[in-house]
């Protein structure tokens, strides 16, 4: 039997007079614990040229449970600090101003970010990380010292930790360079994961900025945060900069291939490139929950603020990331205004500067504020699904023109308050996928040196989940992309020569008929089969 | 497989397990048109490391040095030799 494509489905079938057992095949795949469903067919691409194509859908649980152990963990560790090595031993490092944009390149564009951008990003981290009156501070991923060469003039002692030998040389050479002396710092050359020397409760701030992505697992993260929490003295605080955010994770995935495509694209492989996106992240991304669920595991933790990143700009780290600043005791009350709901509302940013300016109250609570810098965004999935993977790119980009956009930006309620004598807190605790976020405005009343107490702000329903559930999983996506070498090499040892098929495709699921048979017409072509 | 195979082969298999299934030139850019991220390069470093005993801390850091087909064979005829 023989498609018009090419392809071949019969369960036995000759390929250079040699009757070939598909389904002994299959068999053979399926025995591999790292696959779950099997078929193979032949595919012959030109007349007389017949192939063995493998199609599997990989077992995620087996793959989930071959835990990452040290050993793979490790080697993603190493992978990242090659890939800081590349940059900083590449051109990128001969930059005018490396600090600025050495490894910092844009999704979109794979090129550097601007440097106004990159100089709004550094300037906002270090006046968040100085309001929290740091004296004696760790900094793990200290990288070239984007932070640190602004931080620690300030501070006591600064101790910058880094997995790369070749960031902490750069960094060296630029504190020679800016000259001074620099008795308060020491660098340390190790992982993220390895405590070793540094003493418990000897350090008031701990900075782990733009650092997380870069870990294997939870697990990884869970230690790094264990060290952490052991060496803050009581009364200090965890910043956790620039947290890729797991909730906004498919509307930055939108984000990309949107900008990336060409106009004539189909809406469908849009939406299956976004896809492929999301779930295929080398990073790793983490629910604002995860942060928030942590005092239930280690008390000393006593509150959690979750931010989203100040900037002027809208890119991809004002957009879909975030700061998580863990406190570390004594216990405050903390308290929680009455809500005004921003989104059945809808509320603007005149609508509230006119209450701030007429009402002038003391405290002004509005939760659901809808997002405007990620509103076309999400706007962008909404019409996705609505099209059904119907039309192009180009009719998606013209609808989101014609849409009216009346979310808030974040920095802009920032600049309300510094105009109208108000303290404002942002927080994006509630998790919610569309991006928006809740504020509290307070008055100042007087001294601007005084404190306010801590907002009890919404949070989700899940943080009684596991932690693995907050985050993603960039090592079962590696894990699933190495099944196919690993396949060939099985298949190689496993079969005779003349059934060992000559490409692989992965699938999430076979193609099966109405009546719940696999559905051989419908497996895809294989895009490139070897000469 | 020559040289030029082998090394075509591993990237076309990096492209598909990326969803990247489009045809590519030996000439084209793969990391620095975003096709392949930073992370990748690592992947056509570990590679290299291994099959043609490329020490890239000797030979260097760029990405410019593996950022087409064309360009890594250049680099292995240079630097490599092959090993299995």
């Amino acid at each position: 039997m023989k498609d018009p494509e090419g392809a071949r489905h019969d369960q036995e079938v000759t390929m250079h007079s040699d009757p070939i057992n598909l389904r002994k095949i299959e068999a053979t795949l399926r025995e591999h614990p790292g696959v779950r469903e099997a078929a193979v067919t032949v595919w012959e691409p030109q007349p007389g040229d017949q192939r063995l194509v493998g199609y599997v859908v990989p077992n995620d649980e087996h793959l989930e449970r071959a835990s990452s152990g040290p050993e793979e963990r490790g080697q993603r560790v190493r992978k990242w600090r090659m890939v800081f090595d590349w940059f900083l031993g590449g051109k990128a490092a001969q930059s005018s101003q490396p600090a600025f944009n050495v490894g910092w390149n844009s999704s979109y564009t794979n090129q550097p970010y601007p440097v106004d951008h990159m100089r709004d990003y550094v300037e906002t981290t270090v006046a968040e990380i100085l309001s929290l009156g740091p004296a004696e501070v760790l900094e793990i991923g200290c990288g070239t010292g984007l932070l640190l060469l602004r931080i620690a003039p300030a501070c006591k002692r600064y101790v910058g930790v880094d997995f790369s030998a070749l960031s902490l040389k750069s960094l060296r050479k630029q504190m020679e360079e800016q000259g001074g002396d620099w008795p308060q710092v020491t660098l340390i050359e190790q992982t993220a994961d390895n405590a070793a020397g540094l003493e418990e409760n000897s350090f008031d701030t701990v900075i782990i900025n733009s650092v997380v992505q870069y870990f294997p697992d939870v697990e990884y993260l869970q230690k790094v945060l264990h060290e952490a929490v052991r060496v803050v003295k009581p009364g200090g605080a965890i910043f956790m900069g620039d947290v890729r955010g797991l909730p906004l994770l498919e509307a930055f995935a939108v984000s990309v291939e949107l900008c990336r495509a060409p106009s004539a694209m189909p809406l469908e492989e849009l939406r299956q490139r976004a896809r492929r996106r999301a779930t295929q992240q080398e990073e790793l991304v983490v629910s604002p929950a995860f942060f928030l669920a942590l005092p239930r595991q280690y008390p000393r933790i006593t509150h959690v603020e979750i931010e989203p990143k100040r900037g002027r700009f809208d890119n991809e780290m004002t957009q879909f990331r975030y700061n998580a600043i863990l406190r570390l005791g004594p216990a405050e009350e903390s308290v929680e205004p009455l809500w005004w709901d921003g989104l059945d509302q809808e509320v603007t940013l005149e609508a509230i500067r006119e209450r701030l300016e007429h009402e002038a109250p003391e405290t002004l609570g509005i939760k659901r504020v809808r997002n405007a810098r990620v509103e076309k965004e999400i706007q962008a999935i909404t019409v996705l699904a609505d099209r059904d993977g119907t039309g192009d790119v180009g009719e998606l980009r013209k609808a989101l023109q014609e849409m009216t956009m009346r979310g808030v930006r974040p920095q802009e309620l920032w600049s309300l308050g510094d105009e109208l004598n108000y303290h404002v807190d942002i927080s994006w605790a509630a998790c919610r996928p569309d991006g928006s976020f809740d504020v509290v405005f307070r008055h100042w009343a007087g001294d601007k040196r005084q404190g306010f107490g801590f907002i009890r702000w919404p949070q989700p329903e899940c943080l009684g989940n596991e932690p693995a559930q907050h985050v993603n999983n960039p090592s079962l996506f590696a894990r699933r992309r190495n099944l196919v070498p690993q396949l060939r090499a099985y298949a190689a040892r496993s079969l005779p020569h003349d059934m060992v098929p000559a490409a692989f495709v992965t699938l999430d699921a076979l193609p099966l008929t109405p009546e719940g048979h696999l559905d051989r017409h419908a497996l895809p072509p294989p895009e490139d089969l070897p000469k | 497989m020559d040289a030029r195979e082998a090394i075509r082969a591993f990237v076309k298999d990096l492209l598909a397990s990326k969803g990247e299934t489009a045809a590519f030139e030996d000439s084209e850019s793969l990391l620095l048109n975003g096709r392949l991220q930073s992370i990748d390069a690592v992947e056509i470093a570990l590679f290299l490391e291994q099959e043609y005993a490329i020490d890239f801390s000797v030979v260097g850091f760029d990405q410019a040095q593996i950022d087409s087909v064309d360009a890594i064979v250049s680099l292995v005829e240079q630097h490599g030799r092959r090993i299995s």
